[in-house]
């Protein structure tokens, strides 16, 4: 029986349980960042909503796995501290939608995007697979046995 | 710059008042106004469109040989062509013909006989609109520039902006079927920036903020003569971008009192760029 963790909005979670499934669920314009390191089975996932911490430090002290930055950062900790390394995450992502709902002209969905790609490229880590952008929410599963990736959107299932 | 303006008519008499129409506004109020060229029916047209730099063409429809609906057609269905404005010059006034014209890419109509006020509006309309698309694929293709090479990307203008003092102004210049420069001015601040996220550097300096803004010039200028002509392939110069580096806020204040001068927002900092095309 395969249990299922769920991240929350600004949230992550990690395991190292080769049943375990991280999922999460309506990333509008919000990515959903999944990290697996293959050779020791341990995965993590984080679900942040604003590219960067420095427009809101406050808040960020409060709440670091809001902004892709802050939450970035201590995800990839977290993992490298379970023995996971870093030169073999695999990293996939999802979300960053252009959500009709969000205030019109700030491409909060595209902003994430861009963000997390700067501190991929910062970190020296490249990103294997993404489903990024259009108008519609995702969900985001990922199995620590295999490192799978799946999104579903519109009822319509696709690994990356 | 200078507008070389193509008249498609069969009269040759017709030809010479339209010409004497044009001359006399452009010696009031200046249009701009280069060359005349003539032809006297669509197959001379097409010739002359190939062979030399037009920019505006005005344009019988009833001719022999090939009549001006064809040879704006055949205009509209090319690529290196399509973008020059044609305003089509007729007495016929059968509005459906007019509206499939129209709907194929004519930028205006002009009824027989026409005022020199009418003329006169329809060029600044012309003008003013191809300059304006112009500066818009710029910020589009900066914009790209921008997204690709230093994840940043241009957002709404906001009053929180940072208006930079110090400033480093980027220059390159095109030549080809239209020539001219692009010139980006930045803080120097952003550009430090920009030179952290294109080359991942922690530690950067103004030279590298220097390189940074001269790549971002270049990407952008390369990205935009595409947009502007399809084909840019052999049809293109394009010098090497240079750097100006000022420390107080003159150079900034400078540039922007200048009115084709438009400010972007670069994630909080104030940007201006300028398209400027020369004869």
């Amino acid at each position: 029986m395969k249990a299922r963790i769920i991240v929350g909005v600004s949230d992550a979670r990690v395991s190292n349980k080769q049943t375990d499934v991280i999922a999460t669920y309506s990333l509008g314009s919000c990515i959903g960042v999944c990290l697996y390191d293959p050779a020791t089975h341990i995965g993590g996932m984080l679900h942040y909503q604003l590219p960067d911490s420095k427009q809101d430090p406050e808040r960020a002290k409060t709440k670091p796995l809001m902004f892709a930055d802050t939450g970035m950062k201590i995800l990839v900790e977290k993992l490298v501290s379970m023995g996971a390394v870093k030169k073999r995450m695999q990293v996939k992502i999802a979300g960053g939608a252009a959500m009709d709902t969000g205030p019109k002209g700030f491409d909060i969905g595209k902003r994430n995007h861009l963000a997390l790609r700067k501190i991929m490229w910062k970190n020296g880590m490249f990103i294997d697979a993404e489903d990024v952008g259009g108008k519609s929410p995702r969900n985001l599963y990922m199995n620590i046995g295999n490192g799978a990736i799946t999104v579903r959107s519109n009822s319509l299932e696709k690994t990356l | 710059m200078a507008l070389n303006v193509l008249i498609v008519d069969d009269s040759s008499l017709t030809r010479k008042a339209i010409k004497r129409i044009i001359g006399m506004i452009n010696e009031t109020t200046d249009l701009g106004i280069g060359q005349f060229l003539e032809a006297g029916n669509g197959c001379e047209a097409l010739k002359i469109v190939n062979e030399s730099h037009v920019d505006l063409i005005l344009a019988d429809l009833n001719m022999p040989e090939m009549g001006g609906a064809e040879m704006i057609h055949r205009i509209k269905n090319n690529e290196s062509t399509k973008s020059i404005p044609v305003v089509v010059i007729s007495t016929e006034s059968k509005t459906v013909r007019i509206k499939e014209l129209l709907a194929e890419g004519v930028k205006n109509y002009l009824h027989k006989p026409f005022t020199p006020e009418e003329f006169k509006a329809i060029v600044h309309e012309l003008w003013n609109k191809t300059t304006a698309e112009a500066v818009d694929l710029l910020t589009r293709a900066l914009s790209q520039a921008l997204e690709t090479t230093a994840y940043s990307m241009i957002m709404p203008i906001d009053d929180d902006m940072v208006i930079p003092e110090k400033t480093m102004l980027a220059e390159i210049g095109f030549m080809g079927p239209k020539s001219g420069t692009i010139q980006i001015l930045a803080g120097v601040q952003l550009s430090k920036v920009l030179a952290e996220n294109i080359a991942g550097l922690s530690n950067v300096d103004d030279k590298n903020a220097c390189d940074a803004l001269k790549e971002l010039a270049n990407i952008t200028c390369g990205l935009f003569l595409p947009m502007v002509v399809s084909s840019t392939a052999d049809l293109f110069d394009i010098t090497i971008p240079t750097v100006k580096v000022c420390d107080n806020s003159e150079q900034w204040n400078e540039f922007i009192a200048v009115q084709d001068s438009c400010v972007l927002n670069i994630e909080g900092h104030a940007v201006a760029i300028k398209l400027v095309i020369e004869n």
